[in-house]
């Protein structure tokens, strides 16, 4: 056996098919694609929410007193005994 | 330039590089597929630093490579799964086909013989001596398309013909 023989090897044609497949492929993958305005837009919208807990989390309105207040406002009991 | 012309320039180049790679027509096909998907995807990033020829030639190097790396993955993972699904009815080893169309039917044991051993070889190997003694390029393209100098080629191509040869003759001694 000899690596020679490698030259043996002849050229052959790509099939007449493969053309359309490429542009299907290519199609699929554009389809794919994620479009920037929806990225922003998505990342935007997550950062306003984390923002807006943020907020409200560490706003000085959140203290205690003002549960309290909203506590007596809306009649809620504030006692987990349910038979009293 | 338009994508169509480019691809009926380099269609034959590609499909034929990538046969020479994996040595079978389904398989060609599907790289001859992602190298142009990847050519019509990337053309606005290709800076002109070389030619479109060797820009091509070596997307088909690295997506036939990655194939066959792909390829190998999915046969260890079938297998890895085979052994614990031992009532399985599916194949659990199949040998990829020698099916190359551009070899005659008198020279094909001889050629899937050499082919096992070249694909043994380590990718760098391979690479240049399926460029240098298969495409037939001249050593200068082979080190732009690589870029390597031509003086690596020239020594990756030596080292690959000296391990084949080893590889050969072991096997004729059995």
């Amino acid at each position: 056996m000899n690596i020679d023989q490698l030259g043996k090897i002849q050229k052959v044609d790509a099939p007449p098919y493969l053309f359309t497949r490429i542009q299907q492929r290519i199609r699929d993958t554009q389809k794919e694609v994620v479009s920037p305005f929806l990225v922003w837009s998505v990342g935007l919208s997550f950062m306003l929410i984390v923002g807006l807990n943020l907020g409200v989390a560490f706003s000085p309105g959140s203290s205690e007193s003002t549960t309290s207040a909203l506590v007596l406002e809306m009649n809620i009991s504030s006692v987990n005994d349910l038979y009293k | 330039m338009n994508f169509e012309v480019i691809y009926e320039e380099h269609k034959r180049m590609v499909y034929n590089l990538a046969l020479q790679y994996v040595q079978n027509c389904e398989d060609a096909e599907e790289i001859t597929q992602d190298v142009f998907v990847k050519v019509s995807l990337s053309l606005k990033d290709f800076k002109e630093e070389s030619t479109l020829a060797t820009w091509i030639y070596r997307i088909s190097i690295n997506k036939s490579l990655d194939y066959i790396k792909a390829k190998k993955r999915q046969k260890r993972f079938a297998f890895i799964t085979s052994i614990f699904k031992e009532d399985s009815n599916e194949v659990k080893h199949d040998p990829p086909e020698f099916n190359h169309p551009g070899v005659k039917l008198e020279d094909k044991e001889a050629l899937e013989t050499i082919f096992k051993y070249i694909n043994k070889l380590p990718d760098n190997q391979k690479t240049a001596l399926i460029l240098h003694k298969i495409e037939h390029m001249p050593q200068s393209e082979v080190a732009e398309i690589m870029e390597i100098s031509p003086k690596a080629v020239e020594s990756l191509v030596q080292r690959a013909k000296t391990n084949l040869s080893k590889l050969l003759k072991n096997s004729e001694g059995y």
